[in-house]
């Protein structure tokens, strides 16, 4: 494999609330190659979206903070970098969309105005009128229909699905190298959920933007990641390839994502949610932050008193579990109860 | 633009009811008041006959609906009357006051929005530092000193042991500065509060960030995508202040010796001098209706999302 593009290493970022410090994002690695896309998957509170505005410098600071670790991109350090400097990679290399388009959207600019600002920000020279007809070109690619008419339009004017794409076209502008898509849909409709995703697809297949797509939806990363990271608890708890993830998961919070959604293809008797709700940011569980709500670890010691390192399980896979050889067998265990036939558990 | 069109012409309409009711509402407030003009104007060594005589030639011997009737006749026709004091017409009067009065509230009105929106920007985005502390202090400081005690500060200060400023009146271009100051400190430390909170509530807006996303530096930021945001509040704010300062000048008038319509609507008050406070008080309520109007079309091209 070619080398990463944006390498985050031990990332850790804190909020400082009146209940105590959340370490909303501890300890997180990735690796992110060019080209592909990085579906990043995780309950609420997972620390997902933290780790993408850590990325960008977007944490709010008070109450928020990274404190630790090292954003590489292009072997560069994002986080020493000065402002100027990260400024000019903002929107320019580095692109994001945000979760919530009726509120990521300023209400008192035209969406034109907006989209050609992100030109003109990172392209003096280019000049309103050709900012403009850029702009009319980049609604027209991420399928806004009657583009030039739209220019001159207020987000109120606009509908949750189209000022998402309207969004995209704002992070792909400039052609980023890498494009950060934050729960892109989770505020969309679901019948607009699909286009979204097909237009965040063709704007990056244009641009061949390495892409972190963040998202609690497993379907989502199905159909749309390359590789995936699991993140529990702040930390990252597994990553593979979006196939061996689904077909063999080495880590039983994955498990229990995966066992919590109905399917089509199989005929289920019952589902098998997780337990108990995520932990408390403030005040983790100790040892593996999991283990509470873990079925394989079934009260054993070790769970409860060492955190269990991200290491590899073999083909490219890695998971922070000190029992992942046992998932296998509790997968099968779980497909059994479930009605489903073992084999076809995965996909 | 239609739908703005017609509601301004919407609201001009309603605003000759409006207009209408004050003027029975003053009429009727004057009539009241203890004292009777004709005495006052007549003075103390004036005979019976005198005074009786003075009456007549004011009308105040005819029935309140005849005297009314024929205030708001004259008042349809343009006329507003005639001062018993100095028996020159009351529009001439007011034409005569009301130049020194508005130049002394946009002055006044400007140097506090031109202060009030930066400090108010500075302390949110300054938000808990020192910076913010010292302009909430100075605010304070702002909105609780009173006008006559600020103004005599100011003339002791800058006209009596500096010298740099004349102290009272109208005659120098430089004399407008004291009284426009000392009038201005209120509504600057109102307009700053009111900045620094829709300011700070912005700041925290998604789109803020989506800005930042972008690559935008802070004063793009900042005044950019967060104070057109913030402005409907501070703009209400304004507008207010400015209609307050029209009829609110009278201390600053009397404290700068400023030749303006505060100080003849209450020396007119003093000597009954009904004509005079009728029209005056006319005036200041089309004033602020137009100033309303003003106001509505401004939000409307400040926030494209309001629409009439």
């Amino acid at each position: 494999m070619s080398s990463p593009v944006l390498s985050i290493r031990g990332l850790t970022t804190e909020f400082v609330t009146p209940a105590g410090v959340v370490k909303a994002v501890n300890d997180v690695s990735w690796d992110l190659y060019p080209g592909e896309t990085l579906g990043v998957v995780g309950e609420s509170g997972s620390g997902k979206s933290v780790t993408a505005m850590s990325i960008l410098g977007l944490v709010p600071s008070p109450p928020g903070r990274v404190v630790a670790g090292e954003i590489l991109f292009e072997d560069r350090d994002l986080r020493t970098m000065p402002a100027r400097e990260l400024r000019q990679l903002r929107g320019s290399r580095i692109g994001m969309v945000f979760q919530d388009p009726m509120t990521s959207l300023n209400p008192v600019l035209s969406v034109g105005r907006q989209i050609a600002e992100a030109l003109l920000l990172h392209d003096r020279g280019l000049g309103r009128e050709r900012a403009r007809a850029r702009t009319v070109e980049l609604l027209a690619l991420v399928g806004v229909p009657n583009p030039e008419g739209r220019y001159d339009q207020y987000p109120h004017e606009f509908s949750g699905g189209m000022r998402q794409r309207a969004m995209i076209a704002m992070a792909i502008a400039n052609d980023p190298t890498v494009l950060i898509a934050d729960e892109p849909t989770t505020a969309l409709d679901v019948t607009i959920q699909a286009q979204v995703l097909e237009v965040l697809r063709a704007a990056r297949d244009r641009t061949n933007a390495a892409t972190v797509l963040i998202t609690h939806d497993l379907g989502v990363i199905a159909e749309h990641a390359d590789r995936v990271v699991v993140m529990y608890g702040g930390k990252v708890v597994e990553v593979a390839d979006v196939r061996t993830v689904f077909a063999a998961p080495r880590h039983p919070y994955t498990l229990g994502l995966m066992t919590s959604l109905p399917r089509l293809d199989v005929e289920l008797e019952r589902l098998d949610p997780i337990p108990g709700s995520p932990p408390s940011l403030i005040d983790l569980p100790t040892g593996c932050s999991f283990h509470p709500r873990c079925r394989v670890s079934r009260g054993r010691e070790v769970c409860r008193t060492q955190v269990p390192p991200l290491y590899d399980v073999g083909g490219g896979q890695q998971s922070a579990c000190h029992f992942a050889e046992e998932v296998p067998a509790a997968m099968a265990e779980v497909s059994r109860a479930m009605g489903a036939d073992p084999g076809s558990a995965g996909r | 633009m239609t739908g703005t069109t017609a509601h301004i012409v919407r609201t001009l309409l309603l605003s000759l009811i409006t207009l209408l009711g004050v003027s029975v509402l003053i009429f009727l407030m004057l009539r009241v008041l203890p004292g009777d003009p004709a005495r006052v104007l007549a003075g103390l060594n004036a005979s019976e006959e005198q005074v009786s005589r003075l009456r007549e030639q004011l009308g105040l011997d005819e029935s309140l609906l005849s005297q009314y009737w024929s205030f708001i006749t004259g008042v349809l026709t343009g006329d507003l009357g005639q001062s018993a004091r100095t028996s020159r017409p009351v529009a001439s009067e007011i034409a005569v006051r009301l130049p020194a009065t508005l130049i002394l509230a946009v002055v006044a009105t400007v140097i506090g929005s031109v202060v009030g929106v930066t400090a108010g920007v500075l302390a949110a985005v300054r938000r808990n530092s020192l910076v913010d502390h010292a302009i909430s202090s100075v605010a304070m400081m702002g909105v609780s000193m009173p006008v006559y005690w600020l103004g005599l500060l100011l003339i002791l200060l800058f006209a009596v042991t500096l010298g740099w400023l004349p102290a009272a009146g109208s005659g120098e271009p430089l004399s407008i500065v004291l009284p426009a100051v000392t009038l201005a400190a209120f509504s600057t430390a109102l307009i700053s509060r009111m900045t620094r909170a829709s300011m700070l509530e912005v700041l925290g807006q998604d789109y803020i960030r989506t800005a930042q996303a972008k690559g935008a530096a802070p004063p793009t930021v900042i005044v950019k995508h967060g104070l057109r945001n913030a402005f409907i509040p501070v703009l209400t704010v304004i507008s207010l202040q400015f209609g307050a300062l029209l009829g609110g000048a009278v201390l600053t008038e009397t404290v700068f010796g400023w030749p303006g319509i505060g100080r003849l609507l209450v020396d007119s008050i003093g000597a009954r001098d009904f004509a005079v406070v009728q029209g005056i008080v006319l005036v200041y309520a089309a004033a602020f209706i137009l100033l309303n109007v003003v106001v509505d079309v401004l939000y409307v091209v400040v926030d494209p999302r309001i629409r009439y």
